[in-house]
């Protein structure tokens, strides 16, 4: 019954039709350019601040999270913590030190920071630390110690410093994208669609790539928190090459994914 | 890892700026799927499927449409979709070029539509009146202006089918593919559609 109503379609459909020149293909790629990129343009200022502000608080929860925030897996040693208020230290050996966050204490002398040999740190409620665990942030680290700590300032959460073992790199399974827009290196990555991915570390690598995890933590350039944020940048003014890798962790810091190696100049 | 929308810097360049893009040319084999995979998140892999498409969709717009003018405005518009809705694309039986005529086609429905809101403001017709600048949507030297113009008063699922089918010339199943119905109900839409289209191109014949 529509057969001809067919043929009549399929004759339009089938009608020849001049194949566009060069200059026409470019300048449909120019117009696509023209509409695309810009807008493009437009979000990456607001992509920025929302990925600064991301990270800005994944830092400052990290800070004062337990462990669940860390990149150590779950099940690895014991850890010593560090609270950031006042804690009653109990050295081995050497002077007893006390951390008092300055916002609590206004300090009227130059707070006086004592280079401490080995100490173990506690939390407030914490038996004083058996002598064979060493303070890996004590051994390295100074503490800041004012003079009027008032003795009752209530603890916060406190700090994983302790390292843990290593785990196997995966071979990589995706392509980190880096591009230099000025000052700025911008990051963007295909999202992760496995089921227990949690969370994108941003790592700088040398030569050879992403070879142990966890890596140092001055490698870690960025955390982003939220697994469904496929972006990040970066503020590194020069064009010296830098490698990166992107790993993709899961709920118990565990190692689930890397990206293959990337160069930012 | 699959889905996210490709990065902008040198989109569309000339250069085939991704390694892996390079390495597929240096095979000699650029498979349409890997290409979709990297355009995700290589700029210069969506460089490649624009170049590699865009005269098919082109040439599909101006036989649909009747109009080499509008065919190159909803050419570029395609595109510009298809780039910013990339992440969504899944393949099937009618590949990358089935789903860049879906696209088409809505733009198409889409810019009808547009069009004929505007005709149909007092002040465009008397702008018209006045003026008699009145340009024709269509070419003069299409095959058939009845025919499109008839189209594009269908709804759009008839429209859609009608375009996909015998415009665009993809099987039933890919069709019902990219409507995502089955194939049974792909051939009712189509039977439909096309009782539709006799209605509206002879209303005294009846359906």
């Amino acid at each position: 019954m529509n057969d001809d109503l067919e043929q009549r379609l399929q004759h339009l459909g089938s009608r020849p039709a001049s194949s566009l020149d060069r200059a026409t293909v470019a300048a449909i790629e120019a117009r696509v350019l023209r509409s695309v990129v810009p807008r493009r343009r437009a979000l990456v200022p607001l992509l920025a601040a929302a990925a600064a502000v991301l990270l800005v608080a994944g830092a400052v929860f990290a800070f004062r999270s337990d462990r669940r925030d860390s990149l150590q897996p779950s099940d690895t040693s014991p850890l010593v913590t560090l609270t950031a208020s006042t804690v009653t230290s109990t050295t081995l050996g050497g002077p007893t030190t006390s951390a008092t966050p300055a916002t609590t204490s206004p300090v009227t002398s130059p707070p006086v920071t004592t280079a401490v040999a080995p100490v173990a740190v506690t939390a407030p409620e914490a038996t004083p630390a058996p002598p064979s665990v060493p303070s890996t942030v004590a051994a390295t680290a100074p503490v800041t110690a004012p003079a009027t700590a008032p003795p009752s300032s209530p603890p916060s959460a406190p700090t994983t410093v302790a390292p843990a073992p290593s785990q196997p790199v995966p071979p990589a399974s995706f392509v980190l994208s880096v591009r230099r827009v000025d000052d700025r290196l911008l990051f963007d990555w295909p999202r992760y669609e496995g089921p227990a991915g949690q969370r994108y570390v941003l790592v700088r690598v040398g030569p050879a790539g992403l070879t142990e995890w966890p890596p140092a933590p001055v490698r870690i350039a960025a955390t982003v928190n939220r697994i469904g944020v496929t972006f990040t940048s970066l503020d590194l003014p020069g064009a010296e090459p830098r490698r990166w890798v992107l790993a993709v962790l899961g709920a118990n810091r565990e190692l689930l994914a890397v990206s293959s190696p990337v160069t930012s100049n | 890892m699959t889905s996210a929308a490709p990065s902008s810097q040198g989109f569309l360049s000339a250069r085939l700026a991704g390694a892996n893009l390079r390495m597929m040319h240096l095979d000699g084999e650029i498979d349409e799927q890997r290409l979709v995979d990297l355009a995700r998140h290589d700029a210069a892999a969506f460089t490649e499927l624009y170049r590699s498409n865009v005269q098919a969709v082109s040439a599909f717009v101006r036989r649909r449409t009747g109009s080499a003018h509008d065919a190159d405005d909803i050419t570029a518009v395609t595109f510009e979709r298809a780039f910013t809705k990339l992440h969504r694309y899944q393949p099937g039986p009618a590949g990358f070029v089935g789903w860049l005529y879906r696209i088409a086609t809505n733009e198409i429905i889409d810019q009808a539509r547009r069009r004929t809101r505007q005709q149909s403001t007092r002040s465009q017709r008397a702008l018209r009146l006045l003026h008699d600048i009145a340009t024709p949507t269509v070419d003069e030297t299409a095959s058939d202006p009845a025919l499109i113009a008839a189209l594009d008063r269908l709804p759009d699922r008839y429209n859609t089918v009608l375009s996909l089918r015998f415009i665009a010339g993809l099987e039933p199943s890919e069709v019902a593919a990219q409507l995502n119905i089955t194939a049974g109900n792909c051939a009712v839409l189509t039977h439909r559609a096309l009782s539709a289209l006799r209605a509206l191109l002879d209303p005294e014949v009846p359906r």
